[in-house]
Parts: C-alpha cells; sequence; structure tokens
C-alpha cells in the first residue's frame, strides 16, 4: 500500500435541502416555529477508489455533481455521512487559490496572510517573497492594495504563493487557466516541472488541461454514478452525457 | 526546513489583520479604542458619583478609579464573549476553503479584546497615579491573575459558543441582550451594597460581578477580596476547557456546511 497516497472507501456525504422555505415576513409571523422541511441531497454516494502516489488525477462532471464537495472531504473541510479516507504523505489542505486574501491590503501583506494559511511560517515567507513577487511579475505593485489588482494579478499572485506551499498532495479547484498567455505558459511549466512528483487531485472543467495532464480521471455521473479511466474515454463520456 | 512555528504564525497574521482592518481609513483609528470607556465613565462619573462615594467613603478621585475600573473590566468581558462567539462565523470564507486548526480564528478573534484591555488599563494606571491613588504590587498581581482567569472563563465559553452560533444565529441576538442586561446587573457603577439583601444573589451568582468587585478591591484598597471565588471559577474553566476542546474539536467539522 506504499504507493498509494489517498485512499476512499464507500464515501457518502448528504446535504439537507430545505423544501418550503419561509420567504415572507409574515411566514415568520403566522408559524414562528414551524420546523422547515428538509430532503436529503446526495452529493456522493459510495464512493470507492485510490490515488496513487505522483499521479495526476483529474475529476470531472456537471455543475453540482459532488466534485467540490469531495475535495472538501480530502481536505477535510467537511465530514463524511459514512466511509473512510486515508491520506498518505503531507498535504497542505487549502482548495482554492488566494486563500485569505483580504483585498484591502497591499500585495505584500497577502503573501504573509495567504502564506500562513498554507502553513508556512513567517521567517520562510519572508525568504521567498522576492521570488514570489518575481514568479508573479508583480513586484513593481507589492505595496498596492489588492483591490486595485486586475484579476489576472490577483490570480498569478495567489498562484504563486500556492506553489510555495510544502505538500506532497495538491488538491486544486479549477486553477489553470488564469492570467495571459505569457503567465499561463509559465504554469504550464510549473505544472510540467511537477508532474511524476507530487501527487495532484485536480478538479476542472477546462478539459483540455485534464486531458493534458490526467493519468487518469473520475467522471462523476448522474444519480452518484461515477466512473475512473483513461482521460479521453472519460471526457467523451461526460461530453455524451452531459450535452444528450 | 525547520519551522518555527506556523501556527503561532498564523495566529500573529490574523491578529495584525484584525487589527489594522478595524482602524483602517478611520480618521481618529485605534482612539476609538479609548473613546467608549471615557465616555461611558464621563456619563455614569456626573450621574453617580455622589451615591457611590456615599456609600463607600470613597473621595471623587478614589471614585473615578473605582468607576473607570468597573467600566475597563466590564467591556474585556464583553469584547471576549462576543468577539469570541463571532469568531468563526466572521471566518467563514476562509473556513471552508482551507483546513487549519479553528482553535486559531478564536484566539485570535478574542486577541482583539486583550489590546483593547491592554490600553484601556494603562489609564486607568495612569489616572490611579494622577489622583494619588497608591497601587500596591502585590494586589497588582492578583488583579492580573483576575484578568487571565477572566480570558481562560471567555476562552472557554468562546469554544461552545462559536460553534452554537453556526446552527443557532439568534444567540447572537440573545448575547447581545444578556451583555446589555449584565452590564447594570454586574454593580460597575454602583457598589453591591446598595442592592437590597434578598435580590444580592444576583450578584453572587454572576461571575462577571465578583471579577470587577475584586479587581476593584485590589486597586482601590490594596484588598484581596472574593480570592476564594475566583480560584473556584478558575477550576470551573479549566474544566470548562478541556470539555470545551474536545466538544469543538469534534463538532467544528460537522457544522462546516452550515455557515
Amino acid at each position: 500500500m506504499d504507493d498509494i497516497a489517498i485512499n476512499i472507501k464507500n464515501l457518502s456525504k448528504s446535504f439537507k435541502i430545505p423544501i418550503s422555505r419561509k420567504i415572507h415576513l409574515r411566514d415568520y409571523f403566522s408559524n414562528p416555529f414551524e420546523r422547515t422541511q428538509y430532503r436529503h441531497f446526495n452529493a456522493i454516494k459510495d464512493l470507492n477508489f485510490s490515488i496513487k502516489k505522483n499521479e495526476f488525477f483529474s475529476v470531472i462532471g456537471r455543475n453540482g455533481a459532488g466534485k467540490s464537495t469531495l475535495l472538501k472531504i480530502i481536505a477535510g473541510i467537511y465530514e463524511p455521512d459514512k466511509g473512510s479516507i486515508e491520506i498518505n504523505g503531507k498535504m497542505v489542505p487549502f482548495i482554492e487559490l488566494g486563500v485569505g486574501f483580504n483585498t484591502e491590503l497591499s500585495g505584500r501583506e497577502n503573501i504573509f496572510l495567504n502564506g500562513v494559511f498554507l502553513g508556512l511560517s513567517r521567517k520562510e515567507i519572508g525568504e521567498s517573497i522576492d521570488e514570489i513577487l518575481d514568479f508573479a511579475e508583480l513586484r513593481d505593485f507589492a505595496e498596492v492594495p489588492v483591490k486595485n489588482y486586475s484579476s489576472g494579478m490577483q490570480v498569478r499572485l495567489a498562484f504563486s504563493v500556492a506553489i510555495k506551499a510544502r505538500s506532497e498532495i495538491l488538491l486544486l479547484d479549477e486553477v489553470l487557466a488564469v492570467g495571459d498567455e505569457s503567465f499561463q505558459r509559465k504554469c504550464f511549466a510549473y505544472f510540467d516541472s511537477i508532474l511524476g512528483k507530487k501527487t495532484i487531485v485536480y478538479v476542472s472543467h477546462d478539459l483540455k488541461s485534464v486531458s493534458r495532464y490526467s493519468n487518469r480521471v473520475l467522471y462523476l455521473g448522474e444519480n452518484n454514478t461515477y466512473t475512473i479511466g483513461e482521460a479521453d474515454k472519460m471526457i467523451e463520456k461526460y461530453l455524451n452525457e452531459a450535452i444528450h | 526546513m525547520v519551522t518555527l512555528n506556523p501556527k503561532f504564525d498564523l495566529y500573529y497574521e490574523l491578529v495584525k489583520t484584525n487589527f489594522k482592518m478595524k482602524y483602517r481609513g478611520s480618521v481618529l483609528g485605534f482612539l476609538w479604542v479609548l473613546m467608549k470607556p471615557f465616555l461611558m465613565f464621563c456619563v455614569l462619573f456626573i450621574a453617580f458619583s455622589g451615591m457611590g462615594r456615599q456609600n463607600n467613603g470613597l473621595s471623587s478621585q478614589q471614585y473615578a478609579v473605582y468607576l473607570l475600573t468597573g467600566l475597563v473590566t466590564f467591556y474585556y468581558i464583553n469584547d471576549g464573549i462576543l468577539l469570541g462567539m463571532n469568531s468563526l462565523l466572521d471566518r467563514a470564507g476562509v473556513i471552508l476553503k482551507v483546513n487549519f486548526d479553528r482553535k486559531i480564528a478564536v484566539l485570535s478573534g478574542m486577541t482583539l479584546g486583550l489590546i483593547n484591555l491592554l490600553v484601556n488599563f494603562s489609564i486607568v494606571l495612569l489616572m490611579a497615579l494622577v489622583f494619588g491613588v497608591h497601587i500596591q504590587i502585590i494586589p497588582f498581581l492578583y488583579v492580573i491573575g483576575i484578568f487571565l482567569s477572566i480570558t481562560l472563563f471567555t476562552f472557554s465559553i468562546s469554544l461552545f459558543s462559536s460553534i452554537l452560533l453556526i446552527r443557532f444565529r439568534d444567540l447572537s441576538h440573545i448575547v447581545d441582550l444578556g451583555m446589555q442586561l449584565l452590564f447594570y446587573a454586574s454593580a460597575v457603577f454602583y457598589p453591591i451594597d446598595i442592592i437590597p439583601e434578598k435580590w444580592r444573589f444576583v450578584i453572587y451568582y454572576n461571575p462577571f460581578a465578583i471579577f470587577i468587585d475584586a479587581i476593584r478591591q485590589a486597586l482601590v484598597w490594596g484588598n484581596f477580596e472574593h480570592y476564594k471565588y475566583v480560584i473556584l471559577v478558575t477550576c470551573f474553566s479549566l474544566i470548562m476547557l478541556v470539555i470545551g476542546i474536545k466538544v469543538f474539536d469534534k463538532n467544528v467539522k460537522k457544522i462546516a456546511e452550515y455557515f
């Protein structure tokens, strides 16, 4: 079992969804203690699979298929209703770039803020801050509040911090295809460089990057069905089912 | 590379950000911390200095120190309860994106109250100095001990209330109202003696009132009042802390979907 990074067994997670909501103020007054009715929505049901060490593993499926829920469970943000997850190796449990960004603060301040959320110490961040700013191509804007950055600049900053996280397992929810052409190339170059060296769980709608990098793909279909297989076959299946 | 302590660094950055965001863009900035207790002090001093002095035989300078100490202590408790309770909800955005020890969110939220206390309390000491109220070293250490006990108490309550608030949002209104009522029931601006005997249990069952009285007695008169009570509450808080950490860690993931 040494070559397994993430092992998932019988994983299920459901959410309570309110059926009749109190919409008008008078609903509250007429029946303030009436309990809202719920139904259970199974986001993930009886999922079984394992991800090998240093594999690039992608998850695709329509909106609401349970992709992000799965990632949140792996990160330990949600607790599953049933089943178990085993994680071998160091994982920094973030699923989005730029976690903790405060747009009122400057780029430099946000590098520290984001960095500590990714488990880096302030000393380490201080030592690599020039490198981060250079990679993000934002050295001249380090003291500008992030709210005045363009969205591309924000993502560049976030990406440049994220790759500093000392994590053998990366959880990535829709992170590629960011910034302008030249920065995208930089990102892809980074992915090429870590391919086969880190385990990556990648959730995306960008099928091009899924097909380019993935060793295997998990396709989450309708009614909690799922299939795992080669990238191109899974993408074809997804496109067939999603469009028809 | 050996990390110094990433958890402490996370705490440090969160406190720094909280602090910056709170006073960012305001003209008076950090002076607002002083404004609330100071204005309350002025109003209460003018209205109640006669009554406060008659019953205790305090000079008006002594009453000023007595009153301000009470206010500053009450605001510290109030800050601790409210900031602690809201700490998780305020960080909802981050909590849903990254998994870190959520107790750091609670601690960093409450630290803002501690910073306020340090500033306010130095004003109290300054006032005592100016008005010639002599503060002795040993009772002063006792006061620091009481503040530690208050911190422990409010933190262990926050371990429960921060989680509960996510599922039960009414809590915020209940606690807001409760703290306002407690202000009047905690003998902040009047001596405990003026409450009729049969109602005095309200004070004795209210740890806030006892904390406030103990701190005041120590500062103004150099007395070690209520020390048994303080030890009792500290022990109770320690037990609550142990249970609270268990309950918090067990439930904090379960409530993630209700943010």
